[in-house]
């Protein structure tokens, strides 16, 4: 399990702390999805769970071991796996299967089984067959999905994605939210940091952040069934979920939580 | 005189691209007071179309004018600014003011400093608050705006932007859009994405690439009235819009379709009442 424990952070000269008491964990098999406005410390959180910033107060642990311990970060990081924004900017490696395998060589990985490696990520994020691919040949959500699969040759307990479909188009959205999906059932904690609600409305837990405090600690369903409260929380919802709640007011009989365009025009024509 | 892409097409002829023709046969008008999208998927040729109507990049076929002139021409020079992606990668100033007044200092204008609040008032940030602040701690939706305040400094008549709002939270977008609908006033503006609903209400023209060519061009009635084409690009519209498309298929009577949550839910509950 990934623990925050009443986490604080601040950063060097910064006036005012990125991150208040924040307390949350991430269990295997689950995803948490962390929500909130830009500057409200949401990376800051993700890159405090695989050691990659150190709390100022509070403590990170990961199954046990505690980020501080600068002993442990390289356990930390083998169990962590991270991926961020820009795909163009984790990739190291000249042709797919290279890119993927740069992790666990580092880790001394024997040859043989850092094949079999390569081989499941890329598998288990939609890419066989490009193992022989050239990077910069790839559309920007295969780079994204490659990313993860760096991750996943790690063979990480946990996987933290920082806003990982902020740069794609819609195709390549669907295809990487998939393939974190896929991580989740067998097994994997993912802790997905995102703007976008939509993305995220199958978590189990979301949290939403602003100004570095934890405003909001409850399900997907909570925000989307409650709008005047999310919006409040600065969470964008889209444009038919608030069309949707408007009409249930206007006494049409919209299905409950996140409806589609043709259930939402159903209800208008039956009720 | 509009800035007019006709028939152009490129191919890349060096580097990973090789061969590849970019953009096919695409024609485009902008003129002072519009905002044309060009949408299309990772690969479709958008953001090539968006460096050759900068004149960045040579049309293989058709041709580029501005205001009647080659784009290499004296009379054309100045005419466009072009925003990147991430734009605010590219901050180097200590204070934004004069990040934001360097394009009219290099063009020698008589006061780039006064350029540049100019600029950044049209763009929503209080010359006097961010003028004096360091553009490396402004929040996303700030330094986005502080970057394009960069391109209008420049007093250009287009503005041709690459994803202005990608990467943005719900609060930076709405200020990005805001900021290019008051600077259509004054400028033709071109927005190229991959993610076109938040600009349909705004657009005066869309145009959708394919694989380098041209899928739908046309207004947005026209698209909304059959958006099969512009779908068949691999874009979808918003789904606020197809509630609304599905109701008029119903025979609901909508005057207009909108990306407006309250609005469209009077308009569809007195469709509804009307219908009855």
């Amino acid at each position: 399990m990934v623990v925050f424990e009443n986490v604080g952070f601040k950063y060097p000269g910064a006036r005012a702390a990125a991150l208040e008491g924040v307390s949350v964990s991430v269990r295997p098999g689950r995803l948490v999805a962390l929500l909130g406005p830009n500057g409200s410390g949401k990376s800051t959180l993700a890159r405090l769970g695989n050691a990659l910033l150190s709390p100022t107060s509070g403590r990170v642990t990961v199954d046990g071991m505690d980020t501080a311990d600068d002993g442990a970060i390289w356990d930390i990081r083998a169990r962590v796996g991270f991926i961020q924004q820009n795909p163009e900017n984790q990739i190291v490696g000249t042709i797919a299967e290279e890119d993927v395998a740069f992790g666990p060589e580092n880790l001394g990985v024997s040859p043989a089984e850092i094949r079999v490696r390569v081989d499941e990520a890329l598998e288990a994020v939609g890419l066989s067959g490009f193992q022989r691919r050239e990077p910069h040949m790839l559309s920007e959500g295969q780079k994204q999905r490659l990313a993860i699969a760096g991750a996943l040759a790690m063979r990480p307990a946990y996987l933290i994605a920082d806003e990982p479909t902020a740069m794609l188009d819609p195709v390549g959205r669907s295809d990487v939210l998939k393939a974190l999906r896929g991580l989740r059932s067998q097994g994997v904690g993912v802790l997905h940091v995102t703007h976008h609600l939509e993305d995220v409305l199958d978590a189990d837990r979301v949290l939403v952040l602003s100004a570095g405090t934890v405003v909001f600690d409850g399900t997907p369903g909570g925000l989307v069934s409650d709008p005047a409260r999310a919006i409040d929380l600065g969470i964008e919802l889209p444009a038919e979920v608030l069309l949707a709640d408007a009409l249930r007011h206007g006494g049409v009989r919209v299905p409950a939580g996140y409806p589609s365009a043709e259930e939402i025009a159903e209800a208008l024509c039956r009720s | 005189m509009p800035l007019l892409a006709e028939g152009v097409s490129y191919t890349y002829e060096t580097g990973r691209t090789s061969g590849v023709e970019a953009v096919r046969d695409v024609s485009v008008s902008v003129d002072v007071g519009d905002l044309v999208v060009v949408a299309g998927t990772t690969g479709s040729g958008k953001s090539t179309l968006l460096r050759l109507m900068a004149g960045l990049l040579v049309p293989g076929g058709g041709s580029i004018t501005v205001d009647g002139f080659a784009p290499g021409a004296r009379e054309a020079r100045g005419a466009i600014a072009i925003v990147f992606q991430n734009p605010e990668t590219q901050f180097f100033a200590e204070t934004l003011r004069s990040d934001v007044a360097f394009g009219p200092r290099n063009l020698r204008r008589p006061d780039p400093e006064g350029d540049a609040d100019r600029a950044l008032a049209a763009v929503n940030l209080e010359p006097a608050v961010y003028g004096p602040r360091s553009p490396f701690g402004l929040s996303g939706g700030e330094a986005r705006r502080g970057a394009i305040a960069g391109a209008l400094a420049m007093g250009a008549r287009y503005l041709l932007l690459d994803e202005p709002t990608a990467g943005l939270d719900a609060e930076g977008r709405r200020a990005v859009r805001a900021a290019l609908a008051a600077e259509r006033a004054s400028s033709g503006v071109v927005v190229v994405t991959h993610d076109p609903a938040e600009f349909l209400d705004d657009a005066s023209h869309v145009i959708a690439l394919a694989g380098g060519g041209v899928a739908f061009s046309g207004g947005v009635d026209a698209l909304y009235g059959d958006p099969s084409a512009y779908e068949g690009a691999g874009l979808a519209l918003p789904p606020i819009v197809r509630v609304q498309l599905l109701a008029r298929g119903r025979g609901m009577s909508l005057p207009e379709v909108t990306l407006d949550a309250d609005a469209a839910a009077r308009a569809l509950l007195a469709a509804r009442g009307g219908s009855r």
